[in-house]
């Protein structure tokens, strides 16, 4: 009789721990490769979005999480209390992957706009209760401009939010539709999540 | 089998439950209680020989954050005008709540900061797999830490070489959106391939088995020597600190 097998089990075993430990890694450095093209967005869940299609939502989030905990540790500490978001960022992207978004772009584009949404509202109690409404980020003009037409921390750091984390999101979903289009399918093949690509 | 001397690391676990009594009290305790919490933990960071390693990233992160907030919060909350630069007003229930945000930050920032200057990671990650943590999430972490420095080298490379073949980051922002894939689709496959030799190379050391001959206590490389006392104190200063936060809520 065949064993049962938890999802744990199924999605961090010795094949998908590198593949976990690359997706933590890439997205540290896609934001190296951002700044090196000179692009105004952050593109830092790549690699969360990447795993949780090709190993599973599970996989994702330990992806996630752990990129935030290791720049964290090295580079600002603010990024710790954004586990939360990255958590979320794995499990819808692992799910949809599922119902086969990553296999066209049309299809990969709306769910990376409702995965942007989705962030903002995970994020926006974060950056109101923890730091004021202010992250340092680029948009914290945004922030500042929400307050001043006389919403509240919370509101402001939620629209603030939502005018730049759809986008970012929309480019990650599709930038990681291309790569999965890309990589060759003998490569593919050995991923355990080859069928949602 | 004994284990030779130089593989054994003294660990003082009052160290991590110093930091967790001060996150906890960064979000359970009063301000008036905080304040002199802050000045305690500052003194002692201030008189540690790492100062330099925990204040730099707090100098560089997190005080522009602070003062930041300052100003957003205070110009943009009701209340009574504290002062004004100009046309611009501080109200005292922006810089009240500026106040307590700035603290927690601090507190929390500043006490992970001293905890990861007195502890190495390899020896919390071995004091935590002795605790019974699940070793996959430790190999995850030490794996993607080695990973980062690699792939940033890679990463350089390959917009050296795309840089050679046309790859031009003054264009606008759609064209250079495009220029992105040239440099991460041969980082990802070329990882993405390895990363699979990779796990094909740990499942050649059994080492999600589960049932079988190989099945049985990892050979830890370090052995970790625990500090008794430092453990006994920790315990009953973050059990202090709950029964305060829990007092206080239910006050």
């Amino acid at each position: 009789m065949a064993e049962k097998v938890s999802v744990l089990e199924r999605e961090v075993n010795a094949t998908t721990i590198p593949l976990i430990a690359f997706g933590v890694a890439l997205n540290i450095v896609v934001g190296q490769a951002v700044q090196l093209i000179k692009l105004p967005l952050y593109l830092d869940s790549i690699g969360t979005i990447l795993i949780a299609c090709i190993v599973g939502p599970l996989a994702g989030m330990l992806t996630g999480a752990f990129a935030n905990l290791t720049l964290g540790l090295f580079f600002n500490y603010a990024f710790i209390f954004f586990i939360p978001v990255t958590l979320v960022i794995g499990a819808f992207s692992g799910v949809v992957a599922r119902i086969g978004v990553f296999k066209r772009w049309y299809s990969a584009l709306p769910a990376g706009l409702i995965q942007g949404v989705l962030s903002a509202v995970a994020s926006a109690p974060i950056s109101a209760l923890m730091f004021g409404g202010v992250t340092m980020g680029g948009t914290d003009f945004l922030v500042l401009y929400f307050r001043a037409i006389g919403k509240s921390i919370i509101q402001s750091a939620f629209l603030q939010g939502l005018a730049a984390d759809p986008v970012d999101k929309a480019v990650s979903y599709l930038i990681v539709y291309f790569l999965l289009t890309r990589i060759p399918r003998s490569i593919l093949l050995r991923l355990p999540g080859y069928a949602n690509t | 089998m004994p284990t030779p001397d130089s593989f054994t690391r003294n660990y003082n676990p009052f160290y991590h439950y110093l930091v967790l009594s001060i996150v906890l009290a960064a979000f359970g305790f009063k301000l008036e209680w905080q304040l002199p919490l802050l000045a305690g933990l500052m003194v002692v960071t201030a008189l540690s020989p790492d100062r330099k390693k925990i204040y730099r990233g707090f100098l560089k992160f997190v005080l522009p954050l602070i003062l930041i907030g300052f100003f957003v919060n205070g110009m943009f909350f009701t209340g009574n005008v504290v002062f004004a630069l100009g046309p611009l007003k501080f109200k005292d229930d922006g810089l009240l709540f500026a106040s307590r945000v700035a603290v927690r930050l601090m507190l929390i920032v500043i006490s992970i900061g001293f905890f990861f200057s007195r502890v190495k990671s390899e020896t919390i990650s071995e004091y935590l797999i002795s605790e019974g943590m699940d070793r996959r999430f430790v190999y995850i972490y030490l794996l993607s830490v080695a990973m980062v420095h690699l792939m940033r080298d890679k990463l350089q490379k390959i917009y050296i070489a795309q840089s050679a073949r046309g790859l031009d980051t003054t264009r606008n922002i759609f064209v250079r959106a495009k220029y992105l894939l040239p440099l991460l689709v041969p980082l990802s496959y070329s990882y993405i391939a390895e990363s699979l030799d990779r796990g094909i190379a740990l499942q050649a050391t059994n080492f999600s088995g589960k049932k079988g001959v190989l099945r049985g206590q990892a050979t830890p490389l370090v052995k970790i020597e625990v500090d008794r006392t430092g453990l006994i104190t920790g315990r009953i200063l973050l059990a202090a600190v709950v029964v305060i936060t829990l007092r206080r809520l239910f006050a």
